[in-house]
């Protein structure tokens, strides 16, 4: 196996709320080699070649691989936090054991800012979606808390274009 | 020499390693879980969340966060029904709920005008499900034992649960006589809310027991207080486990679950099934010899879990457990077994019934001397 284990060395989740629920660990191997199969795999993960380091969202959790640290945040708990580095492991290994079968990616993925994002939405501020304005929409979907799919004037003329435009960006 | 057939009641022996991983939580770790950042309260997160994969794994749930760790089945049923019924709401039971189940359903009869419909049973104690639709129109919840620990019979789970879901109504089982020893699946037959208790079947210490939750089933909550976490705000957390488990966690009880649940997975359930139904089927031909017995419940061994209720005729059943007990060694359980409903079902609830439950460690040996022993009291 070749990340055999994941050791927490810190969790701070009593005084804190959810988005700044943070938890650095230590990988039993440095991880570096596996990131750009990583980021050819992952949607919408930043890779930086020069650092060693991969940073994606699972789940609405932000998950950062430095080397051998492994560092999440915005957990709800600490059993998500274990089911989540379960699944960074097995995420990890499984791709180590394919490398000879997939792509690596070595450059950053270009995300669209939220700017972008915002330009390609109704901005009708329906808040069909639970969101207050078409700007917090973008702001959630540049972080991958929701999905273009939550927007449902976007399924609908004129905007399908510009659904077509954003699931390009996000694909 | 003893022999323990009370296993219904709860398992004994328990396996050597759930001995050793209590005493060894006690002596070297003793941090609370969910609680300090320092590395031994981190191992004992570890510990509770491993606890919780062995059960998806033994339950086939699929998410850790779905198991909620409870005192015993009784404190999950009271969480489930109390957590997800309203007033005047109206739930479909069985005729043979123990008082676990029973008990809370009659005080929110009272407390909350909810109603309670049963599903008629045989004379043998199996549920009658021939018409159940009809039973289940305007219900709000089904809440059914999977298991009777007074007849042994099992509730045809697969049937009711694709009848109520056709309905959309969730469904809630009791498995405090099943799980461990008698195949579950939670994601094959979609179970809504399982509640199983950890010291019967799962061979682990008294005191842990748990609720399966499917995901997306939000329940109110039965207790509330410190969760380690998200502690600036004054209410619960919204998200599971934490949101069900105010409070210190009996961690050495989980240690000893823990260790017990990878006994039963390497020992394998279909195995430990078997054995149970090879042990059952000599009990039932053994007490068929005895004259003047009675049985409860199926003839056929592979249709009971590994229980059996009797009473010989002008036998005090109270005096035949204490004979047992006195003159041969063999602790068995006699009266109600709090489970009045179905000695109501069987017409016994005036004069109880002697119930032998056999466990995972009992052997040939131990059924034989029992049939003997009976066979000397009942002459």
């Amino acid at each position: 196996m070749f990340l055999k284990s994941i050791k927490i060395l810190d969790i701070d989740v009593c005084v804190r709320q959810r988005s700044t629920f943070a938890s650095h660990t230590r990988a039993s191997v440095d991880v570096s080699e596996v990131m750009p199969y990583l980021n050819g795999i992952l949607k919408g993960a930043d890779y930086n070649k020069e650092a060693d380091s991969i940073k994606f969202i699972q789940n609405h959790v932000e998950i950062t691989m430095i080397k051998d640290q492994i560092n999440v945040a915005k957990f709800a708990n600490r059993t998500e936090l274990l089911e989540l580095l379960d699944w960074v492991q097995d995420l990890v290994n499984d791709t180590y054991e394919s490398m000879s079968e997939l792509t690596p990616l070595y450059t950053a993925q270009h995300r669209p800012s939220v700017m972008t994002i915002y330009s390609l939405l109704p901005k009708t501020n329906c808040r069909k979606c639970g969101e207050k304005s078409c700007m917090a929409f973008a702001a959630r979907l540049y972080k991958l808390e929701v999905e273009i799919s939550d927007c449902g004037p976007l399924a609908e003329e004129p905007y399908t274009a510009n659904r077509d435009k954003l699931n390009n960006v996000f694909a | 020499m003893a022999i323990y057939l009370d296993n219904g009641a709860t398992s004994y022996p328990k396996p050597e390693s759930v001995c050793s991983a209590v005493t060894d939580y006690m002596r070297n770790n003793g941090a609370s879980p969910g609680r300090g950042n320092y590395e031994r309260a981190r191992d004992a997160d570890t510990l509770v969340y491993r606890t919780r994969k062995l059960l998806c794994k033994l339950l086939g749930a699929k998410r850790p966060g779905q198991i909620i760790f409870t005192s015993n089945a009784t404190e999950s049923l009271n969480l489930a029904l109390k957590g997800y019924l309203k007033p005047e709401d109206s739930v479909l039971t069985t005729s043979y709920e123990h008082n676990a189940m029973w008990r809370p359903l009659k005080k929110m009869e009272d407390e909350r005008n909810i109603k309670i419909r049963q599903i008629p049973c045989a004379p043998d104690g199996r549920a009658d499900i021939a018409s159940l639709h009809e039973y289940l129109r305007g219900v709000t919840l089904v809440a059914v034992s999977h298991g009777s620990n007074v007849t042994g019979c099992v509730t045809p789970l697969d049937e009711i649960t694709a009848a109520a879901h056709k309905q959309n109504i969730p469904v809630l089982t009791d498995a405090a006589q099943t799980a461990g020893v008698y195949p579950i699946d939670v994601t094959g037959v979609p179970i809504d809310m399982l509640a199983f208790t950890g010291h019967k079947g799962l061979m682990g210490p008294t005191g842990t027991g748990g609720l399966y939750i499917r995901e997306g089933m939000e329940l109110g909550t039965l207790k509330e207080g410190g969760t380690g976490g998200m502690s600036s705000s004054p209410y619960p957390p919204s998200e599971p486990p934490d949101r069900y488990e105010a409070g210190t966690m009996n961690i050495c009880g989980l240690a000893g679950l823990h260790a017990a649940l990878t006994f039963i997975i390497d020992a394998g359930v279909d195995d430990i099934r078997e054995h149970e139904i090879n042990l059952t089927k000599l009990l039932l031909e053994g007490l068929d010899t005895i004259p003047r017995l009675k049985y409860y419940g199926p003839s056929s061994a592979e249709d009971r879990l590994g229980l059996v209720s009797f009473n010989i005729e002008g036998h005090d059943p109270n005096k035949v457990a204490l004979t047992l007990d006195s003159d041969y060694g063999i602790m068995v359980r006699s009266g109600l077994h709090c489970a009045p409903q179905a000695h109501r079902l069987l017409g016994t609830e005036h004069i109880g019934a002697v119930r032998v439950s056999l466990g995972y460690f009992n052997q040939k040996e131990d059924v034989d001397l029992l049939i003997d022993a009976v066979r000397h009291i009942a002459a």
